[in-house]
C-alpha cells in the first residue's frame, strides 16, 4: 500500500533526518541536559513496582504478598437488592470460601518457601563461583579500545559485497557502523551504554540500545548477511559465554554469511582488562581453535594495530 | 452457500476490532452466506448478537472463523471441532509487556501465544488486519495470509463533537497558548504512555509549553498508578489530563480540539487512532515500531527513535511549520482513503470464496 518518502509535496524521510539533527544539536549544545533522558527514565522506576526491576528478592516478596488471601467475601453492590442477595450467598457458601482460600494460601506459602530456599542457593552458588555475577558486572565496565581507522575500513572491505542487513555488536561510538555504511552495507549497530550511544549519536550515528544476549533473541535465524562480535562480550566474558555467543551469531546468519570477531590483541590489552576479565583477551590461534568448537571455520585472518581480526562462516 | 459464522473472545459496543467483526458479518451475509457471531462474552448491546460459543452446534457445509487477539477458552473450543477453520489474527501483545506489571494478564497473553501455533496449524486459510500480523503467522508456517484492514463504520467518523468539551480544551489553549497533545489507547505498558508525559519537561526545555490528554480507560492499574506518580513527581498535573474511557462525542471532541496526535506505543498490531486522527484532521507523530509504521504509511511523520528530546523535536518542528501541517492533513486523508472499508471487503470476500471454494 506505501513504498515511498516522497511524493509531490514535502520529503518526510527529510523532515525525520531534520527532527534528529535538531534534537542532537540540542543535545550538545547543552540545551538538554545530557543525563536528562536517563533522570526521567529513573523517575519512572523509582515509582514502579519493584517486580519491574528484575530483583529476584522483590520478585518472591511480591509472589508473597499476593499468596496470601484473606476470606472476605464482597457484598457491596450498586443494585438495591443486591446487598442483601450477596450475604445470603456469603452466609451459605461462607464456610467453603475460607476452607478454598485457606488451601490456596498455603499452596502460595509452600511455594514461597520453595522460592526462597531456591534463592538462597542460588546466591551460595554465585558467592561459591567467585560472585561470578558481579565479576560479571565489573567486566562490562571494562573499556576495550576500539579499532582505529584504517581496521574498520579493512572490515568494510571484507564485507562490502555483503546485500543482507549487518549486525555489529556491540557497536561502541559507532565506527564500524559508519565505516560500513560508507562502503554501502545496511549496517546497524546495538550498544548497551548510553553513553556511548550518545557519543556515536553525536557522530551521526544511530544505535540500538541492547546487548548481544537479548538482541540475538529477537533476530529470525538465517536473516543476516554477517555479524561484527567485539567488546568486552568478546574480550573480557568466560570463555564459555564466548562460544555461546558465537554460537548463537552463526545461527543468526545466512547460508553464505560471514561472522567477524575483533579481539583486543593480548599484548596491547591494558592491565585492567588483562586483571579483571573472566577470561584474557585471545590470541589469533586460540580464536581459531574458539571458533572451531563453536562450529565455525575460520576464513582469514590478520593483526592490525591493537587489534585481532577474524573472519569466518559457518562451518 | 456454505455457512461462515465467526468466533471471538468477546464483542464490546465501543471497541474498533467488534466492530470489524460486526462489518465482517454483514460482509458475509450480503454475498449470501449465513453468518452468526459467537462469542466468549458479550458486552452491552452487543448482548443480543453475541451468541455463546457453547451453544454453536455446527453442521454440514460450515465454516468457522475465528478471530485470535488473546488467550481465550474460545480458542481450545474452536480447535476441538471438525468444521474447516479460517484464522483471523489481530496480534496478540507479547506477555513480556505485562509481567512485571500484571502477572496474571500475563498469564492471559502468553496463553494466546501458545495457543497461536496449533490454530495455524489447522487453519484451512489465515487473514490479518496488517502486513505485520501476517508476517507473524507466516512464520509460524502458514503458507499463505490474506491482508484484510480493519473495517470501521463510517457512521464511527460521524459522530458530532461534544461541544462543552470542545469549547473547553479550545479556551484552555487560547488561555495558555500550549499545544495539545492527544493519544487514544488503554493505559498500557506496552503503550508506554509514560514516554509522552517524558516528552513534556523536553518540550518545556525548548520554550514550549504542551498539555497532554490521555484518552482510554486502563488495562493496569499497576501501570496507571505508576504512570500518575510520575506526572505528579514531575509537577505536571496540571498539565497531563487522564480522560479515562470516553464516550464516542466527548472522543470525538478531543480529536477536533486537540492539535497533534502523538502515539510511542511499542506493540500494536493495527492502531485504529491513527484513521480516527486523519479523519478529524490531526497531524500525527509517531513512533514507526510493530505495525504502527505499516498503517501509518505517509500520513504522518513515523520516528525511528522516540527518545523524549527526538520527540519534543518533532513536535517543536510541527508548531513552528504551518505548510509541513498542511501536508500532513492531505496525506492523511489520502492514507484514509487507502483504508476505505470497501477495499477491506473485497479482500474479505475474495480470500472467504477462496478457502471455501
Amino acid at each position: 500500500m506505501d513504498g515511498h518518502d516522497v511524493d509531490d509535496g514535502i520529503d518526510l524521510a527529510a523532515v525525520v533526518r531534520e527532527i534528529e539533527q535538531d534534537a542532537r544539536e540540542r543535545r550538545r549544545s547543552g540545551e538538554y541536559s545530557i543525563a536528562l533522558e536517563r533522570e526521567l527514565e529513573e523517575l519512572f522506576t523509582r515509582f514502579a513496582p519493584p517486580t519491574v526491576s528484575g530483583d529476584l528478592r522483590a520478585l518472591i516478596d511480591n509472589a508473597e504478598e499476593h499468596g496470601l488471601i484473606e476470606p472476605f467475601i464482597p457484598v457491596e453492590s450498586e443494585k438495591p437488592a443486591g446487598r442483601y442477595v450477596k450475604q445470603g450467598f456469603a452466609k451459605a457458601l461462607g464456610w467453603y470460601h475460607t476452607w478454598l482460600t485457606q488451601e490456596i494460601s498455603q499452596f502460595a506459602g509452600a511455594a514461597v518457601r520453595a522460592l526462597r530456599v531456591g534463592a538462597d542457593r542460588i546466591e551460595a552458588v554465585e558467592q561459591r563461583l567467585g560472585d561470578l555475577h558481579t565479576h560479571r558486572r565489573l567486566t562490562e565496565t571494562l573499556i576495550v579500545a576500539e579499532p582505529d581507522d584504517v581496521t574498520c575500513h579493512e572490515i568494510a572491505q571484507q564485507l562490502a559485497a555483503v546485500r543482507s542487513r549487518v549486525l555489529v555488536a556491540r557497536a561502541d561510538s559507532g565506527s564500524i557502523v559508519a565505516a560500513l555504511r560508507a562502503v554501502g552495507v545496511d549496517a546497524y549497530g546495538i550498544e548497551p551504554s548510553r553513553a556511548r550511544r550518545d557519543e556515536a549519536d553525536a557522530a551521526g550515528v544511530d544505535l540500538l540500545a541492547d546487548d548481544l544476549g537479548s538482541h540475538l533473541d529477537t533476530v529470525a535465524p538465517g536473516a543476516l548477511g554477517a555479524v561484527v562480535l567485539r567488546g568486552t562480550d568478546m574480550d573480557a566474558d568466560s570463555i564459555g559465554a564466548r562460544i555461546g555467543f558465537v554460537q548463537r551469531a552463526l545461527t543468526a546468519l545466512a547460508p553464505s554469511g560471514r561472522l567477524v570477531v575483533v579481539g583486543t590483541r593480548p599484548d596491547r590489552a591494558s592491565a585492567t582488562l588483562r586483571e579483571l576479565a573472566l577470561a584474557p583477551p585471545l590470541s589469533l590461534a586460540s580464536w581459531s581453535t574458539v571458533l572451531a568448537h563453536a562450529g565455525a571455520v575460520v576464513e582469514e585472518s590478520f593483526e592490525r594495530s591493537d587489534h585481532v581480526v577474524v573472519i569466518a562462516r559457518r562451518a | 452457500m456454505p455457512a461462515i459464522h465467526q468466533f471471538l473472545a468477546s464483542l464490546s459496543p465501543r471497541d474498533a476490532q467488534s466492530q470489524h467483526h460486526l462489518a465482517i458479518r454483514d460482509a458475509l451475509r450480503s454475498a449470501g452466506y449465513a453468518s452468526e457471531i459467537y462469542t466468549g462474552e458479550a458486552k452491552g448491546a452487543l448482548r443480543s448478537v453475541g451468541r455463546p460459543f457453547q451453544s454453536f452446534e455446527g453442521g454440514p457445509d460450515t465454516w468457522i472463523l475465528y478471530a485470535h487477539a488473546i488467550g481465550t477458552p474460545v480458542a481450545d473450543f474452536v480447535l476441538q471441532r471438525n468444521e474447516p477453520l479460517i484464522l483471523n489474527y489481530h496480534n496478540i501483545t507479547p506477555a513480556s509487556f505485562f509481567e512485571s506489571w500484571e502477572p496474571v494478564a500475563a498469564i492471559r497473553l502468553a496463553a494466546g501465544r501458545r495457543q497461536l501455533r496449533p490454530l495455524v496449524a489447522s487453519a484451512h486459510a489465515n487473514l490479518a488486519d496488517s502486513q505485520y500480523n501476517a508476517r507473524e503467522l507466516l512464520a509460524l508456517g502458514a503458507r499463505r495470509c490474506s491482508v484484510v484492514p480493519i473495517m470501521l463504520d463510517p457512521d464511527n467518523f460521524a459522530v458530532q463533537p461534544d461541544p462543552a468539551t470542545v469549547a473547553r480544551l479550545r479556551a484552555r489553549s487560547a488561555s495558555n497558548e500550549s499545544v495539545h497533545l492527544l493519544f487514544v489507547g488503554r493505559l498500557a505498558p506496552n503503550k508506554c504512555q509514560h514516554e509522552l508525559v517524558a516528552a513534556l519537561p523536553a518540550l518545556r526545555s525548548r520554550g514550549l509549553a504542551a498539555e497532554l490528554h490521555l484518552v482510554g480507560g486502563s488495562s493496569s492499574d499497576r501501570y496507571e498508578q505508576t504512570l500518575r506518580r510520575y506526572v505528579q513527581a514531575l509537577g505536571l498535573e496540571d498539565v497531563v489530563h487522564f480522560v479515562g474511557s470516553a464516550s464516542p462525542e466527548v472522543l470525538a471532541a478531543h480529536y477536533e480540539a486537540c492539535d497533534v496526535f502523538v502515539c510511542v506505543s511499542e506493540h500494536e498490531g493495527f492502531c485504529v487512532p491513527l484513521l480516527e486522527a486523519w479523519h478529524h484532521g490531526l497531524p500525527i507523530v509517531a513512533y514507526a515500531g510493530s505495525a504502527v509504521g505499516e498503517t501509518l504509511g505517509r500520513g504522518g511523520i513515523a520516528l525511528s527513535r522516540k527518545s523524549p528530546t527526538v520527540l519534543a523535536a518533532a513536535i517543536g518542528r510541527l508548531v513552528e511549520d504551518a505548510a509541513l501541517i498542511e501536508e500532513l492533513r492531505r496525506r492523511g486523508r489520502d492514507r484514509l482513503a487507502d483504508f476505505d472499508p470497501i477495499r477491506s471487503r473485497t479482500a474479505l470476500l475474495a480470500a472467504v470464496d477462496e478457502a471455501v471454494a
